[in-house]
């Protein structure tokens, strides 16, 4: 029973995905592509609903494995299943997530409803796979679905850039992942990953610090985390909803759970592991300052996001390894905020984002305030000081942008009956958050610890406009730009230089100086009958002293 | 005669008594040419897969006969799990090519002598990696070369055929006169010039064995289009008529590999070569990282896949150097799989070339509105170029790369398996570009594609999913051919 469960959370999905994309293709070749009616809608429902009933059947068998062994890589091992607590919980929150969406998915091809399936079924896939070849395969696979989406939905022009870039990005990350992996089966001899981990702790030291500086990346990639940052903020081109499904929720909480799999790694080598603390802590920061700079764009929410996900992974590499399971199983109502964020409502974004930045606020502060001793790091008060200023300045600008909001609605929230039918939770939110966002006004509008605070915003918006200018337009915009050209340069240089200029070049050369001497010869030796009698006298005189000699 | 020698000798006689025939009745068989081209390579191609039982049950059959016997010369032939799935690729990779020809050639007087001239190139092929006597060896390793060469001077395209034809004749035969010195000194070491005698009896000093390891490799790298000795190949890849270029990509560039197996690693152990472990890694990542990049540089599609020919040898060069069980079995693997895989571009960028005449990247943009399976099939060849999962190249690249990190040269392995995203990058932009972009006013508003040549184009799509998430057949023959080398102890 444990199996049939198991298949059909992973293995239905993938397949109606693919039969539907396969459909899709079909249609398109035959010009009869459309928006799929509604029965489709009801299929896809089904489908997903399914996948949540075996998720959370599975979640109600605690203890039972299934006996599902794949045998497909060769020297590898057999790819099997290990149904852990937090992986279910994770992927029930992402299931119920999509499912909460599809009234509000607009498709407009069977192939959104085919990428969102395979994506939730390789998702889950990757969740509750206990061996690092399944999990790597079907990370990929959610990766080239991800990547795929903008190119079916934003058409052809845009789409196709914008997969391209996602997707080469994701890639990195995936090379990290990869690089770990084979180091794992060299060394630990096998690919499970309870086992290889257990044996990982007794890696020489040098294989240690290659297998978490590689996952290391491919966690940073996949949450996110400057300087790459950017692929997901490129899901904020498409509609809000497959985006906040695929590019805020679905990579991101892959990538966290993979921090919290590999939990015994970032402990292993306590100087490693700072070094990874830091430069995690220092990507989290740069976000930060990008999510500053775009307090008012679109990609704010997606960049706070990520902030979080950079402090609970950094708050990981300390030790405080049960952050993870915490974050990621809100990771489901992050994208309900994230929704309703997106919503064209003023009333409910002021709504949402109060909420968010009181729960943050909330949520951090008693992490901090509960794990701040227990951080290994040295000089970790200071690390804590700009963590604490990090969320309070990022909750803080979350409020100055209720206030907007609050001024954009021109006075006090009312809520016209209208609203109370057709948005009830908005409706919900606004009636009880009401008075507590008028509080907020006040203190950031009227009282001393506002202009305190503006002070310091003043210099730190100033710092990360200055740091914006230094190592986002100027470094980091320019110097990858300069880098993708340099390596174009690079290689059109090569090509001119190396295989036009110098290897044939000097190939040429031989090949004149060849022609050249031969004709030479030729001159000297053909021609006038003197010249020919010469060369025959010359010729046999050589002969007669290698025969004498 | 035993059956199974029967067979063997079928696949090498069968293309070129089919070759003889067409030169001799070109006047009656020009329309029907490559029907009967396509009948000889598929019979090929059957007996090949025929000797499977015979190799299960006995150990593969063999055929000796006396030559020059004062000199200890023989005409042996053999086939071994080392030939075979080279032996399968060749086959495989002419028959599909003559297929293609048929949608691609245009039909002339001349057409008989074209497909002759290709199934001489392909028992060129197949005599080279059946011949077991060094002489032998040598021979058909040649007329490959002749035979190719031909092709280009005489069917390629472009005024510049016959510099090019000269060029890689220059050049592929530099790196024959390596190996002709690597063979000779071999034979002055054991008096014999017969694979199996050189495999039990070379008794070689180990300055010897750098030696004549590295007049092979070397040699062997030119065939390979190892960096910096590629430039014959994207000139040659660009020229030639397009069925040529597949079996040039496809399957000729794969002998190179062959020789470095057959010889160096058949010879000798482990241990003797050691000394050429960090040069073949190095030049495999250096190859593949500027094959890669010179692929990004390039504005012309055909020389694009070319370079990535450049780019993909790298990888195959960098698992055998790795001198492990899983880097050899993911070169070889690697063989089998860049063949399907660059067979499968190259004919799906033909099938644009034919549609819209043109070749420069910059003119060419959305095709995919007017040839959307062109597209599908592109795009799936460039996924697995890109080593994506579950497509055939991941499994290779999976074990080269799994070969790399069990030496003690990690940073060498992470630079390959790193710099394996320059190929996604070409691979995409290529696809990208091609057919997602806004569609340029010049280029075609409908094709008609030949079934011809769309048939075989998706049938190594579909392969090279069902090759990717099948691997277990073919690694079980690559596994068994490891036996055969290094000292064949794991």
């Amino acid at each position: 029973m444990v199996n049939l469960w198991v298949l059909l959370m992973t293995v239905l999905p993938v397949t109606i995905g693919i039969g539907m994309g396969c459909f899709d293709i079909i249609l398109r070749l035959r010009n009869h592509h459309r928006a799929p009616n509604s029965a489709w809608a009801i299929f896809f429902t089904f489908i997903v609903l399914a996948t949540v009933i075996s998720a959370v059947a599975l979640l109600l068998l605690p203890g039972k494995q299934p006996g599902i062994a794949i045998n497909w890589l060769p020297n590898s091992g057999s790819m099997t299943i290990h149904l852990a607590q937090s992986g279910l919980v994770t992927a029930t929150a992402l299931s119920i997530f999509l499912l909460g969406l599809v009234p509000v998915i607009k498709p407009t091809g069977l192939m959104d409803y085919g990428l969102l399936l395979i994506t939730c079924g390789a998702a889950n896939l990757a969740f509750i796979s206990g061996h690092f070849t399944l999990r790597y395969v079907a990370l990929e696979v959610v990766g080239l679905c991800i990547a795929l989406y903008p190119l079916v939905v934003l058409g052809r022009s845009l789409g196709s850039e914008v997969s391209r870039y996602v997707f080469i990005i994701l890639r990195v990350g995936d090379a990290g992942f990869l690089t770990a992996i084979l180091l794992f089966l060299q060394y630990a001899g096998t690919l499970d990953i309870e086992t290889s981990l257990g044996i990982s702790t007794s890696f020489a030291p040098s294989v240690q610090l290659w297998v978490i500086g590689t996952l290391g990346l491919a966690v940073w990639v996949k949450i996110g985390l400057w300087p790459f940052h950017r692929w997901v903020n490129a899901g904020n081109l498409l509609p809000s909803v497959p985006n906040a499904w695929l590019y805020q929720a679905v990579m991101p909480t892959l990538g966290l759970y993979l921090a919290y799999r590999v939990q015994p790694l970032w402990v292993a080598i306590p100087p490693v592991s700072a070094v990874v603390a830091w430069v995690t802590l220092a990507a989290t920061v740069l976000t930060m300052v990008s999510t500053l700079r775009h307090v008012k764009g679109p990609h704010f929410v997606t960049n706070f996001q990520t902030v979080q996900h950079g402090l609970a992974f950094f708050l990981a590499v300390n030790g405080q390894l049960h952050i993870i399971p915490l974050v990621l199983y809100l990771a489901g109502l992050r994208g309900v905020l994230f929704l309703i964020k997106h919503s064209k409502s003023h009333r409910i974004r002021a709504g949402a984002t109060a909420i968010a930045g009181v729960a943050t606020l909330a949520f951090w502060g008693n992490l901090v305030a509960r794990n701040a001793r227990m951080l290994r790091l040295p000089g970790f008060v200071g690390i804590l000081l700009v963590v604490i200023l990090a969320v309070v300045l990022a909750v803080y600008f979350l409020l100055k942008q209720v206030a907007e909001y609050r001024q954009q609605t021109k006075g006090s929230v009312t809520v016209s009956p209208e609203m109370r039918e057709q948005e009830p939770v908005a409706w919900t939110t606004l009636s009880s958050e009401d008075k507590m966002l008028q509080w907020f006004f006040r203190v950031i509008k009227r009282d001393m610890p506002e202009r305190v605070l503006q002070l310091m915003t003043v210099s730190v918006i100033g710092i990360g406009q200055w740091l914006y200018r230094v190592i986002e337009r100027n470094t980091l915009d320019t110097e990858l730009i300069k880098l993708a050209n340099g390596v174009l340069k690079l290689g059109q240089w090569g090509y001119q230089s190396i295989e036009n200029a110098s290897l044939e070049g000097f190939l040429r050369w031989i090949k004149d100086a060849v022609v050249t001497l031969s004709r030479y010869l030729q001159s000297l030796h053909t021609g006038k009958l003197r010249f020919n009698l010469v060369w025959v006298a010359i010729s046999m005189g050589i002969v007669i002293v290698a025969l004498v000699a | 005669m035993k059956i199974d020698i029967a067979s063997m000798l079928v696949i090498l006689v069968a293309p070129l008594l089919t070759a003889v025939i067409l030169v001799i009745f070109h006047r009656r068989v020009d329309r029907t040419a490559g029907y009967i081209a396509a009948a000889s390579a598929l019979i090929s191609l059957l007996a090949a897969l025929s000797l499977l039982p015979a190799l299960h049950n006995s150990g593969g059959p063999e055929l000796a006969l006396p030559w020059i016997p004062a000199a200890g010369i023989e005409l042996d032939l053999h086939l071994d799990w080392l030939t075979l799935p080279f032996v399968i690729t060749e086959a495989s990779v002419t028959l599909i090519s003559i297929i293609y020809a048929w949608g691609y050639h245009h039909q002339d007087e001349k057409t008989p002598y074209f497909y002759a001239l290709l199934l001489v190139f392909a028992s060129g092929m197949a005599g080279t990696t059946l011949a077991d006597d060094m002489v032998l060896f040598y021979t058909f390793w040649e007329l490959m070369l002749v035979a190719s060469c031909a092709l280009i001077m005489f069917w390629g395209e472009g005024p510049e055929r016959n510099a090019v034809a000269l060029k890689y004749f220059i050049f592929t035969h530099f790196g024959s006169l390596l190996v002709l010195v690597a063979l000779v000194m071999l034979y002055n070491l054991t008096g014999n010039d017969t694979f199996s005698a050189l495999r039990e009896g070379a008794r070689a000093t180990q300055g010897q064995v750098i030696t004549i390891t590295a007049f092979f490799i070397i040699g062997f790298c030119v065939k390979m289009a190892i960096f910096p000795l590629h430039l014959w190949l994207p000139d040659a890849h660009t020229v030639a008529p397009m069925p040529v270029t597949i079996m040039l990509a496809a399957a000729m560039l794969s002998m190179g590999a062959y020789g470095i197996l057959r010889f160096p690693m058949s010879i000798f152990t482990s241990q003797q070569l050691q000394p050429f472990v960090i040069p073949m890694m190095v030049a495999g990542v250096i190859s593949e990282i500027y094959g890669a990049m010179m692929a990004l540089a390039e504005r012309d599609i055909k020389r694009i896949v070319a370079y990535s020919s450049v780019s993909q040898m790298g990888y195959i060069l960098f698992g055998l150097g790795t001198l492990t069980f899983n880097g050899i079995a993911g070169a070889t693997m690697h063989v089998i799989f860049h063949a399907i895989v660059k067979a499968l571009l190259f004919m799906a960028l033909g099938i644009v070339i034919h549609a819209t005449g043109k070749r420069s990247i910059d003119e060419l943009s959305g095709l995919g509105r007017v040839m959307p399976l062109t597209a599908i099939c592109t795009g799936i060849g460039a996924l697995t170029i890109a080593g994506t999962p579950p497509f055939c190249i991941f499994d290779s690249e999976w074990l080269i790369f799994a070969g790399g990190f069990e030496t003690p040269h990690i940073a060498l392995a992470v630079a390959a398996l790193f710099g394996s995203l320059l190929t996604v990058a070409y691979a995409l932009w290529l696809v990208t570009r091609l057919f997602f972009g806004d569609q340029k006013p010049a280029t075609i508003a409908k094709v008609h594609i030949p079934l011809a040549t769309l048939i075989p184009t998706v049938f190594l799509s579909i392969l090279a999913l069902v090759e990717g998430l099948l691997p277990a057949p073919v690694f079980n023959w690559i596994s068994q051919e490891l036996t055969l080398i290094l000292g064949g102890n794991w």
